[in-house]
């Protein structure tokens, strides 16, 4: 048998010789990445040329007048640009419009003037007629636009937006009432650089609604009608206004951008690389990885690994506080979470600083406000002594609930998203209510739509981890009728919160043109919800926390909070590799 | 036997048109629609949303619709990317399938390859090598093996890529491969060992041998292929579950195949491509289970189809 034992000798040799085949075929390639020097502020000087690589998620829609997603829309703003855009202090300024936009007296008529020379990507001229084909498309019902509600104020976009009805009482105009509709609608293109938007009521945000994705112009030479479908995915066939234009689109894998000669550089800022590429990555442990490799010049951290983390990357490590606000939900409409002793015992049996350690590793900012300080909100440790962790006042106020109520409380269910940090929440103030206050509480696991549609169907007690996240830089856009979370019945109010004076002042500012009595009253409803735990015990600010190589320039720079998804992607033109 | 081929084939039409029903009602039933999310759509964009999609029709009239359109070779759109189902498709699944075929060979030659060494070293190092690898590469789910992999060989070494997946070049076939491929390997290994095991035994391999028949006629010729109706029997389900996409090694290394997507589409509720890509998986493995009943009849003459 000594020759079988040679040949099955033989034969695993010809098995392993199977997986080194596997290495050796192909001819594969090095793109010779650099590797990181360790450390660095990216303050270095800036080199002309060159590719950047950074980690995101796909984008869901290219459309800036149906997009809903932060990934969508960190595209749209490297692909196209409105006539104003945020600076780094969240003021608008100029970007395809020539200065200033002139008000009317009565605040109702926007006369925004174009810059000269303007073109689109394929050299065909930008104007004024297709910033106002965008306000066409955002308020078409066929489009489906999902943040219509930034052109609501617009006369006559409601009505066309709400054309064809609700499922419950649906209408079906004819084409001419449809047409009618459109032509009703409050913009209009008086000249090639002039375009003149009509409000329904003066509204002070408007401006800087003008600088927000809904407002990016569409290019009229290739979608001349407001119903046309954008063609999805983006490629080099669409036109572009932005800083770059779509070179190449990988689904699920990457897309690569060039800048556009044609670019109206508002600043003078130019992009300096020759290529950025966008790779689209869910998970963050795999982009740390191959961040690590100098496969990603920047990618988010794994903040469930974020302590190693950063004693492993040191200075390449950032955080970036977020305009997001998030906390345990309650919903106010079901006993006892209608009693407000009861409501701040539950808040302030959270001790805010340890869940944050324990549930995401230090990653996000603890709080005691809604609003946050980056949006006119006051610091985050603002309402500690009313809201903040006091357990010897969590049990004073749970005595009184309880003396309210009249008899023993119920189980309490904990409604959460079944991701390992989000569990961790619930996990630490379902033993926070325990040993504190006494109170039994059950988890309940839901995946993302079905925790939404229990959320919004107000099927739920408690629920931590919700919050809100900033579309525009206002605190309108975070108390106020606009976002609509805490005025009584209100789209967005979840938790059910019926407060009179927040509904009151609500009103009251929602069109108010002082401009320091419209932030007075926005500040004070903030504090009533706050301290009031109006349908939120909020504990944390939210946080981007990323990896960036220390030769990358213009992400650290540039990023405000708001455009953090990646740091400083409003501004992606800064973007540039130094030496 | 092209009466029983064509039998089989229109049998597939009702075995979709099932599991499409199936997957439709389930699909409805699940709670939470296609744009249910945190940050609610008002009420108004809401209703445009739901008409845009049809889905402010009656159920009926939604499942009507698809198969109106099935009929008329659309899949329908993803209502989250707002590209056609089958573009989505298109553009991934050719991915999916180089890397399912060269795991699928990988898997083959390798497993086949140290399940024949086990068996004919029985109860020596190579045996308890090839049992080991057997035992524990089914064992561990490939996405321990996946980042054990990519730790050692890409983060330490820098011999492999992290991401993506690019036909020919090495840097970027091998983890993946092995990460889908281990778990395969290792069970056609233990099917082939114990299927060869039993064929050594068997008399006409000793007659082969007392005939003075070379040893590798008798291994190659009369006992490997006659083990192999058993390693067909699994090869099958394993071609199938290859081809269709491994969620977590296309996840793991970021490659753009339909594995991905699918997964991604039943946790956002994008009923199109659940619809579109669940009846694209069940043609595929009914269309491998054909390949395989069909190869029996190659393999082992006692077979015949009518």
């Amino acid at each position: 048998m000594g020759f079988l034992r040679h040949r099955g000798y033989l034969l695993s040799l010809v098995a392993i010789g199977t997986v080194l085949a596997f290495a050796a075929c192909g001819g594969g390639d090095d793109n010779g990445t650099e590797k990181s020097p360790g450390g660095g502020t990216g303050a270095a000087e800036r080199i002309q040329g060159g590719t950047l690589t950074v980690q995101n998620l796909e984008f869901q829609s290219s459309d800036p007048h149906y997009s809903n997603f932060v990934q969508d829309i960190s595209l749209e703003r490297m692909l196209w640009r409105g006539p104003y855009s945020l600076d780094k202090d969240n003021k608008p300024q100029p970007a395809m419009a020539d200065g200033m936009p002139k008000i009317s007296t009565d605040g109702k008529t926007y006369t925004v003037t174009l810059k000269s020379g303007l073109k689109w990507s394929d050299g065909k001229p930008l104007v004024a007629k297709d910033f106002a084909l965008a306000v066409l498309r955002t308020c078409n019902p066929d489009n489906a636009g999902q943040y219509e509600s930034f052109a609501a104020n617009i006369v006559g976009c409601d009505d066309y937006y709400g054309a064809k009805g609700t499922a419950a009482a649906p209408k079906t105009p004819t084409p001419e009432e449809l047409e009618a509709l459109k032509s009703a609608v409050g913009v209009k293109a008086v000249d090639d650089k002039t375009v003149e938007y009509t409000l329904n009521s003066a509204q002070p945000t408007f401006i800087i609604l003008l600088a927000m994705w809904t407002y990016f112009p569409v290019p009229s030479q290739l979608l001349p009608d407001p119903g046309e479908k954008w063609p999805t995915p983006p490629s080099a066939q669409l036109a572009y206004n932005g800083p770059y234009m779509v070179q190449d689109y990988k689904p699920q894998d990457s897309i690569t951008l060039v800048p556009n000669p044609n670019w109206a550089a508002p600043a003078g800022v130019k992009p300096t690389l020759d290529k950025l590429i966008i790779r689209y990555i869910e998970k963050n442990d795999v982009a740390d990885n191959a961040y690590r490799t100098g496969e990603l010049d920047a990618a988010f951290a794994d903040v469930g690994n974020l302590g190693a983390i950063k004693t492993e990357f040191g200075n390449e490590y950032i955080r970036i506080p977020t305009p997001e606000t998030r906390g345990l939900e309650i919903n106010v409409g079901k006993p006892p979470l209608d009693i407000l002793e009861f409501r701040l015992a539950l808040s302030q049996a959270i001790d805010r600083d340890k869940i944050n350690e324990v549930a995401s590793g230090g990653a996000t900012i603890p709080t005691t406000t809604w609003l946050p300080e980056v949006v006119g909100g006051p610091p985050p440790d603002a309402f500690q002594d009313q809201v903040g962790y006091n357990p010897d006042k969590a049990k004073q106020n749970l005595a009184t609930a309880r003396t309210k109520y009249g008899k023993d409380f119920p189980k309490l269910s904990v409604l959460v998203r079944d991701t390992p940090e989000r569990k961790a929440q619930a996990e630490f103030l379902q033993n926070s209510f325990k040993t504190i206050l006494g109170l039994d509480t059950e988890i309940q696991l839901a995946d993302s739509p079905t925790r939404s549609k229990r959320l919004n169907s107000h099927d739920f007690e408690l629920a931590p981890a919700s919050g809100w996240s900033q579309d525009y830089p206002d605190p309108e856009d975070w108390v106020g009728s606009a976002a609509g979370i805490f005025q009584t019945g209100a789209p967005n109010n979840t938790a059910q919160c019926s407060d009179p004076e927040v509904d009151d002042l609500s009103k009251k500012a929602e069109f108010n043109t002082n401009e320091a009595e419209r932030l007075s009253q926005y500040t004070k409803i903030n504090e009533l919800v706050s301290t009031r735990v109006c349908g939120y015990a909020v504990y944390y600010h939210g946080s981007n926390n990323w990896l960036i190589k220390p030769y990358v320039v213009g992400m650290r720079e540039t990023s405000t909070g708001q455009d953090a998804y990646p740091p400083g992607d409003w501004d992606a033109e800064a973007w540039g590799r130094s030496k | 036997m092209t009466g029983y081929i064509v039998r089989r084939v229109l049998w597939i039409i009702p075995v979709l048109w099932a599991v499409a029903t199936i997957t439709f009602l389930l699909m409805h039933a699940v709670p939470g629609g296609p744009f249910d999310q945190e940050k609610q759509v008002p009420p108004a964009v809401l209703a445009n949303l739901n008409a845009k999609y049809n889905l402010d029709k009656p159920l009926i009239e939604q499942y009507g619709l698809f198969f109106w359109d099935l009929g008329h070779g659309d899949l329908g759109i993803s209502f989250r990317s707002q590209q056609p189902v089958l573009d989505l498709i298109k553009d991934g699944w050719p991915t999916t399938a180089q890397l399912g075929l060269t795991t699928f060979l990988f898997a083959v030659v390798f497993g086949m390859s140290m399940g024949v060494v086990s068996a004919l070293n029985h109860n020596k190092l190579p045996d308890y090598l090839g049992v080991f690898f057997a035992t524990a590469g089914t064992a561990m789910p490939s996405f321990v093996i996946g980042s054990f992999l990519v730790i050692i060989f890409s983060v330490k070494l820098g011999w492999f890529d992290v991401l993506g997946w690019e036909f020919g070049n090495y840097k970027k076939m091998v983890l993946p491969v092995l990460t889908l491929g281990v778990l395969p390997a290792a069970y056609i290994a233990r099917i082939t060992r114990a299927s060869m095991l039993e064929i050594l035994n068997q008399d006409y391999i000793r007659t082969a041998r007392a005939k003075g028949l070379a040893e590798w006629v008798v291994v190659l010729r009369h006992t490997v292929k006659n083990a192999m109706v058993p390693v067909l029997t699994v090869i099958g389900p394993i071609f199938a579950f290859l081809v269709t996409g491994s969620f977590i090694t296309e996840t793991i290394f970021q490659i753009n195949g339909v594995g991905r997507r699918f997964v991604t589409a039943v946790s956002e509720r994008d009923y199109g491509l659940i619809m579109g890509t669940t009846l694209f998986y069940a043609a595929v493995v009914a269309v491998a289970n054909l390949i395989v009943d069909l190869a029996y009849a190659g393999v082992d003459p006692r077979i015949r189809y009518r």
